[in-house]
């Protein structure tokens, strides 16, 4: 049987906190390495390329950056330009302290890709 | 008793979220076309008024409330989320609307379209 006991610790160390600048270099290189110049939106294999985008950020995250008491949520969005209006919007409830969050967003000539990941802390 | 009553209060109900949703979405965007000046008000209250409905909930959850309004003319998109968390706790909820049942049933031409997702993240583990 295992017991657990208390850690005491309520806040994270400072190496451990969510950088959003670190995330979102990761996110800008993950996005770009994929999505190179020329792709095009299509709607057969875009939907699963993106799939594998998603878990290869988290991924990338959770191995390069050290955030072990930080849950994460990731989203990305990817469409095709037509010429269309698009607006996204995010509304947070939490600790302003600790949590955070980091995007970026990727355009070229025929599509569209917004990665985001947002970052909370938990005890 | 009690104890029952306290998980009821913590845990996070998949079905009231959605109609949270759902109802914010209708209520605030119904019959209109999509203006880009408008837009941003409109995305701005849609999001207040879910935070504010899940607050009232008075569950121990940090909410991350995301919205995409986007016009429709033909083109696609997709959205894809993942996350790293307590699969026991938290939760989820995606809602894209309109729905094309509803459409056909209003006769409306709907010129926008609406994804917005909720995370609801535990606060206790």
């Amino acid at each position: 049987m295992d017991t657990l006991g208390n850690t005491y610790v309520l806040e994270p160390k400072e190496e451990e906190k969510f950088y959003p600048s670190k995330v979102k270099r990761i996110i800008q290189e993950v996005l770009e390495d994929k999505f190179k110049n020329e792709t095009q939106y299509d709607q057969n294999t875009t939907p699963i390329v993106v799939e594998e985008l998603i878990k290869k950020i988290l991924k990338r995250i959770r191995e390069t950056i050290k955030m072990p008491r930080y849950k994460l949520c990731c989203q990305v969005y990817a469409g095709e330009i037509k010429g269309q209006g698009v607006k996204v919007t995010s509304k947070c409830l939490w600790d302003t302290t600790w949590d955070n969050y980091a995007s970026y967003q990727y355009t070229n000539e025929f599509m569209y890709a917004v990665g985001i990941v947002f970052g909370v802390y938990y005890e | 008793m009690e104890e029952n009553q306290n998980i009821e209060e913590n845990t996070y109900s998949q079905e009231e979220v959605e109609g949270i949703v759902n109802k914010a979405i209708e209520d605030t965007l119904t019959g209109v076309q999509y203006d880009e000046s408008k837009v941003q008000g409109w995305i701005n209250l849609l999001c207040e008024r879910i935070t504010s409905s899940l607050i009232e909930q008075g569950k121990p959850y940090k909410y991350i409330v995301h919205c995409m309004i986007m016009q429709r003319n033909g083109a696609g998109a997709f959205v894809v989320t993942s996350q790293w968390w307590d699969t026991v706790a938290d939760g989820q909820v995606i809602v894209s609307w309109p729905k094309d049942k509803q459409a056909k049933q209003e006769q409306q031409k709907n010129t926008l379209h609406v994804i917005c997702s909720v995370f609801a993240v535990s606060m206790i583990t």
